[in-house]
């Protein structure tokens, strides 16, 4: 069908990227990297939603679903903490300062922030689970008066794999803010908290739970707590929820499922009726609850 | 608007079809077997016998398609090039499964973001139907609420009888094409009414078995625990055949071709979710890490997850994963199981 002549074209094409000129790369551990993006007028979103993701792409390479760590809605930029893992992620480790990255986005629901007015905010990190949620911490500091207190509990595999090691600093010293950080092992020169961010195996080694006792009581109602964490992390903590009969429409789980599209059409992150893509990847632990587990 | 058009005049309406665009229509192969295929000649088409096992699916939804061209430049920016085609194009031939097929794979592709490159093809399509009254020993149409005269989908529904071919003009699209070859329809008898009722009739008595899904539909989710998914996923290979001649298989891979330092495409190819890989995480994790996850998600998808988000099974009963199963997974025997399960729980 290659014959035809007169080639149109769609304004409205959902798979074409358009190119952003990279302002700012650096270092957050040995596999980590940010890469804040400059976004061409045209191409300003018209709302962005913290926990939404953009599809990166380098042309020849390839393309891959990244969560959004924050939009900067005066200056225009876009940040990106980018774990390397595959091929593509790799070659945009390559990438420097005035280099360009193709974009398309952004894609998925995001947070209900809206339904989060008035409430305290408990987020739940593991590893590079502390990304999209960033973006809900840079939405908080931006309209504060507006949300009860911050709670962050981040948990690293080590203390060489903590990310935003500055910005917590930062966010720690901001009022009605705490900012908790542990790590899977004991480790020499480290005098912070140890143990998985939740620990199913034994619960009194996990500050965390007794964290988030103190802040669900007395009034469960005034809390969120959003979860973001590989699925074997999130279910412990979903877990531990459950017997304190937390509310499961105050907390809310980010997926990561395999995606190639981003607009609920290529399939590979269908999970029971829903596209995680476009249906989440945000989902209340209510919704969780009637999806199939195939996450 | 309903014609009848004479047999032996079937031949110069076929050359009429060929001259307003490319008519795509079953042909028979070197290898003996019917495809749809970009007409050469007209002589060369056969509409009746069985369905050809791979679907016209493919003129809407190609197995491998270019998304857009792009070239580098120094700076790594990359100007892009869309390649939407817009050919004409009249596909003739098109059972009433396949019809509800290319139906239900528009509709999930105009849903939220529309996929233009599926919709612009489907614009300049015209669709005729064809009757069935061929079904194989692997068909289901009935089973799934279809029949095999429905003209859900076509711009133009034929049928034959023993003296002449029905043509009924059924959208715009098809009016228009019919109105720019008048001469050799003729009109159509208020009795020829009684032409389709009484191919239903008969095919349907043709057809092998009749599960009644209609009445479990919006509750198949109840056999997701079941045990009857193992059972079929043992012997499954994990082939992917009956994802790839699925005519309503939507699933795609995309990737990255560099032709020379500066030039290459972004370009998409059908995927199937019997792949290890297909829901594999970056991470390691795999949601959907066994076969029998696997088989039950195909299986699912066209009985309940498309119901939940289109109200529409994504099965038309074509029969062809039946057909191209090299260890003869049975799909009728599948969904008696689900309706057993279902209707009245495992034993």
């Amino acid at each position: 069908m290659e014959k035809n002549k007169k080639i149109p074209s769609s304004t409205n094409n959902p798979y074409l990227p358009f190119f952003a000129s990279i302002r700012e790369v650096g270092q957050q551990t040995s596999t980590v990297k940010h890469f804040l993006v400059d976004l061409p007028k045209e191409n300003y979103p018209e709302k962005f939603i913290p926990g939404q993701f953009y599809q990166l792409s380098i042309p020849g390479v390839g393309e891959a679903p990244i969560s959004v760590s924050d939009y900067d809605p005066i200056n225009h930029t876009l940040l990106f903490c980018i774990a390397k893992t595959g091929v593509v992620t790799s070659q945009i480790h390559t990438l420097q300062k005035g280099d360009y990255l193709g974009l398309r986005g952004p894609f998925g629901n995001g947070f209900p922030m809206d339904t989060f007015r008035g409430k305290n905010i408990v987020l739940v990190a593991g590893g590079i689970g502390l990304v999209p949620l960033r973006s809900v911490v840079e939405d908080y500091f931006r309209n504060q008066d507006q949300y009860g207190e911050l709670e962050i509990l981040f948990g690293a595999r080590n203390s060489q794999e903590i990310i935003y090691r500055e910005e917590m600093k930062q966010w720690r010293l901001k009022k009605k803010t705490t900012c908790k950080i542990t790590i899977d092992k004991p480790e020499k020169g480290w005098d912070g908290n140890v143990g998985f961010v939740c620990n199913l195996v034994d619960k009194s080694y996990c500050d965390c739970s007794e964290v988030l006792f103190h802040h669900t009581s007395p009034d469960q109602t005034n809390t969120v707590i959003l979860v973001v964490g590989p699925p074997v992390m999130f279910q412990s903590i979903l877990n531990n929820l459950s017997t304190i009969h937390f509310p499961d429409d105050l907390v809310y789980v980010s997926l990561e499922n395999h995606m190639k599209c981003g607009i609920g059409k290529c399939g590979h992150c269908n999970c029971g009726g829903k596209y995680v893509c476009q249906d989440g990847p945000i989902f209340s632990w209510k919704e969780l609850k009637t999806l199939e587990k195939e996450y | 608007m309903r014609k009848r058009l004479k047999i032996n005049n079937l031949q110069a309406f076929l050359q009429e079809l060929q001259k307003q665009a490319t008519l795509i229509a079953p042909v028979k192969t070197d290898a003996g077997e019917r495809e749809f295929r970009p007409v050469e000649q007209v002589a060369d088409i056969v509409l009746e016998g069985s369905n050809p096992l791979r679907s016209p699916k493919e003129y809407l939804f190609p197995q491998m398609e270019t998304l857009y061209t792009f070239h580098l430049q120094k700076d790594g920016k990359a100007t892009l090039k869309e390649t939407l085609h817009n050919e004409p194009q009249i596909i003739l031939g098109i059972r009433p499964c396949d019809l509800h097929a290319i139906a239900y794979v528009k509709e999930f592709y105009s849903t939220t973001h529309q996929d233009v490159y599926v919709l612009e093809k489907w614009k300049h399509t015209i669709l005729i139907g064809w009757a069935c009254q061929n079904p194989l020993n692997t068909c289901f149409c009935t089973s799934v609420g279809n029949s095999p005269v429905d003209s859900k989908g076509a711009d133009i529904m034929m049928a034959k009888t023993d003296s002449f071919y029905l043509v009924e003009v059924l959208t715009v699209k098809g009016k228009d094409l019919i109105e720019k070859i008048p001469s050799l329809l003729e009109d159509s008898p208020e009795a020829d009414n009684e032409v389709l009722p009484s191919i239903q009739k008969q095919t349907e008595s043709m057809i092998r078995e009749k599960v009644d899904l209609l009445s479990i539909k919006g509750r198949i989710d109840s056999a997701y625990s079941s045990s009857i998914w193992k059972s079929y996923s043992d012997v499954c290979i994990a082939c992917g055949a009956c994802t790839f001649n699925c005519p309503t298989c939507t699933c795609f891979d995309s990737a990255d071709l560099l032709e020379t330092c500066q030039d290459g495409c972004r370009y998409r190819t059908w995927d199937t979710c019997q792949n290890y890989a297909f829901t594999l995480h970056a991470s390691g994790h795999n949601p959907r890490a066994t076969r029998e996850a696997r088989l039950r998600q195909r299986v699912m998808h066209k009985y309940q997850y498309s119901v939940e988000q289109l109200g529409l099974f994504s099965c038309t009963g074509c029969g062809r994963c039946t057909r191209s199963c090299p260890v003869n997974i049975d799909m009728v025997s599948i969904i008696k199981d689900i309706k057993e399960v279902v209707d009245h729980g495992e034993e």
